[in-house]
């Protein structure tokens, strides 16, 4: 198999998350000396001294930031300066409640717009494939949040049957999924529509009509797995959105997850808190892309040849 | 590349009457913003900041309410007409700076990119890996956390949001540019590298430039108003489309038009603006209208 081009795909991927950390190294030494925050202005000398030493803040930069990756290494990511606790456990506290709202929202977006733009390209210039496009211009125009207050008017002040913010039961998930799977349904639906244009046309479509294949088994079995191939990247892109979605979406329903963490963290600026976030974000959108990449090549056996080619 | 002389030749007219209706209304509700963002504070009746705590949400004129406050007022009695102005003013001023930052700094890298190529070009890319590896509202988030928040940083980080878009797409173009005749000829008659890219390479690939542009810029916008609605994009005493949404929450129960007015205004302004970009998008690049040909 393409196993060297795993390997380097991996290594392109670990070098990402490299930057990425070397980044934050930096942002964090620039923005200020972090005891400052921690102690306020008026810290006693001695105390002020300890905690230098304590974090090798004395010591040359090149050393902190060897201390700093160790650091990670281990799992140390600091503290939490709200309650002292330690900050990757309250970072991983909140991670399921995001990952339910997350991943089925995408699970909405997916089963929504893929049949939407399918159909769309089926019967490509019918009123219902207008419908699609308008959709999909009105899901990524909308913005999240004013969806969701929408959504509030609509459900709890007018209809009074879903409940507004908070967790527990299935009705306080509707409006925040609604909300966070409609920006990516849209694009989503216009990517799966042009995807099938693409593959309708092909000769292999014309021989299975040729062979006498009736048009429901070419669609399914001749056209779709070729047309899903592209949208696996799409889907891959989507996870950012579906992050930063949730950021927003958490704030407007009050959901106890990562993301208003991340809001009264920066509000507050408890930077352990926020950098935690930040590398969990990224080790996850650097995974996520790398299992889509090699996906790809799975997915795809054209693909699997050329690389091997290569 | 007779694309770019073609319609110099054309009247506005012309052009006009070619454009699709939906188009068109997209154009005239960009041109009606535009026109609010720099009269903002001539055609105000109010001045946008002054409170009146005896007029505290009183209704649009279509809920009831007088024509002297046509959109009614808000939380502290400001006339929400008025903010509604100075918040568009501010929404596409920073979006507008913002993009405008964003689509010269990534052109400029990408040249570099291109023409350096080796260590230069590898450091480059690896910057452009880094920022598409994570949601940029999160680098934002994180950046806000580590240095507080203040205008200029926040305008100078809707510049940064974008560029890597425009650094990969201009580094690819230049790079392909480059091969082609026009440039070798312009190489072999001894022109400087500065003036091949600017004179010639840059002409070329400014449709492109201009697509990515009308693609970006509703994108800043949406970013901008998700910040401000979060409490750490514009502060308040200025305002802007998100800051409006997001303290106009408080009063949904009494008074939805406070968050629902500038919600309105954030999504038919982004809509007229991707709409327009799609229809740039169609008629050019080259590479789309080749291929719908």
């Amino acid at each position: 198999m393409t196993f060297t081009y795993a390997i380097i795909r991996s290594l392109r991927g670990a070098l990402t998350v490299l930057v990425l950390l070397t980044l934050v190294f930096v942002i964090l030494r620039l923005s200020g000396d972090p005891l400052d925050a921690m102690l306020g202005d008026e810290a006693e000398p001695e105390l002020v001294a300890y905690y230098t030493a304590l974090y090798g803040l004395d010591r040359p930069i090149w050393e902190q930031y060897l201390r700093y990756f160790g650091g990670l290494m281990q799992g140390d990511f600091g503290f939490s300066y709200r309650d002292g606790r330690d900050a990757l456990e309250v970072v991983l506290e909140r991670v399921p409640a995001t990952l339910q709202l997350g991943l089925t929202a995408i699970a909405f977006g997916v089963f929504l717009s893929i049949p939407l733009g399918i159909l769309g390209a089926l019967y490509r210039d019918s009123p219902l494939d207008r419908c699609t496009m308008a959709f999909a211009v009105f899901g990524f125009s909308l913005p999240n949040f004013f969806l969701g207050i929408l959504l509030i008017l609509l459900f709890t002040m007018t209809l009074q049957i879903l409940p507004s913010s908070g967790t527990g039961s299935w009705k306080h998930m509707v409006m925040p999924v609604i909300t966070l799977g409609t920006s990516s349904a849209g694009s989503i639906a216009r990517f799966a529509r042009s995807s099938m244009l693409e593959v309708l046309p092909k000769p292999y479509m014309i021989t299975a009509a040729a062979k006498g294949i009736t048009r429901l088994r070419r669609i399914t079995w001749h056209a779709l797995p070729n047309a899903a191939i592209p949208l696996v990247t799409i889907l891959g892109f989507r996870i950012g959105d579906i992050i930063a979605g949730a950021v927003v979406v958490e704030a407007v329903f009050a959901w106890p997850g990562v993301g208003r963490l991340l809001v009264s963290s920066v509000s507050s600026r408890d930077l352990a808190i926020v950098q935690t976030i930040v590398i969990l974000v990224t080790l996850t959108m650097v995974l996520t892309n790398l299992l889509v990449d090699l996906a790809y090549g799975w997915i795809d056996p054209r693909l699997r040849t050329e690389r091997k080619g290569k | 590349m007779s694309m770019t002389a073609k319609p110099r030749l054309m009247s506005i007219r012309m052009v006009w009457v070619r454009v699709p209706m939906l188009v068109r209304i997209s154009v005239l509700f960009v041109l009606l913003m535009m026109l609010t963002a720099i009269f903002a504070t001539v055609f105000a009746p109010y001045d946008y900041a002054k409170q009146n705590l005896f007029l505290r949400l009183e209704p649009p004129f279509f809920l009831g309410g007088s024509m002297a406050h046509p959109f009614g007022t808000d939380g502290l009695g400001r006339d929400i007409l008025s903010r509604l102005m100075m918040a568009i003013r501010v929404s596409i001023a920073v979006a507008l700076v913002g993009t405008l930052i964003g689509a010269v700094l990534g052109t400029i890298i990408g040249f570099v990119a291109a023409h350096f190529r080796g260590l230069v070009e590898e450091v480059i890319m690896a910057l452009v890996d880094a920022q598409a590896a994570l949601p940029f509202l999160i680098i934002v988030l994180a950046v806000l956390a580590f240095f507080g928040n203040n205008l200029w940083l926040f305008i100078g980080l809707m510049g940064i949001y974008g560029w890597e878009t425009y650094a990969r797409l201009i580094r690819g173009m230049v790079l392909s540019a480059n091969t082609q005749g026009y440039a070798i000829a312009a190489r072999s008659l001894g022109f400087s590298p500065l003036r091949i890219y600017r004179r010639h390479v840059l002409p070329n690939i400014f449709n492109i430039l201009i697509v990515q542009f009308s693609l970006n810029f509703p994108q800043t916008i949406l970013l901008e108003a998700s910040l401000s609605f979060l409490g750490l994009g514009i502060q308040a005493p200025l305002t802007s489309l998100g800051e409006m949404l997001g303290s106009g929450r408080d009063h949904l129960v009494l008074a939805w038009w406070v968050a629902v007015i500038p919600g309105i205004v954030i999504f038919l302004t982004t809509m007229s603006i991707s709409l327009i970009g799609d229809w740039l998008r169609d008629i050019l690049d080259p590479t789309l209208t080749n291929t719908a040909n």
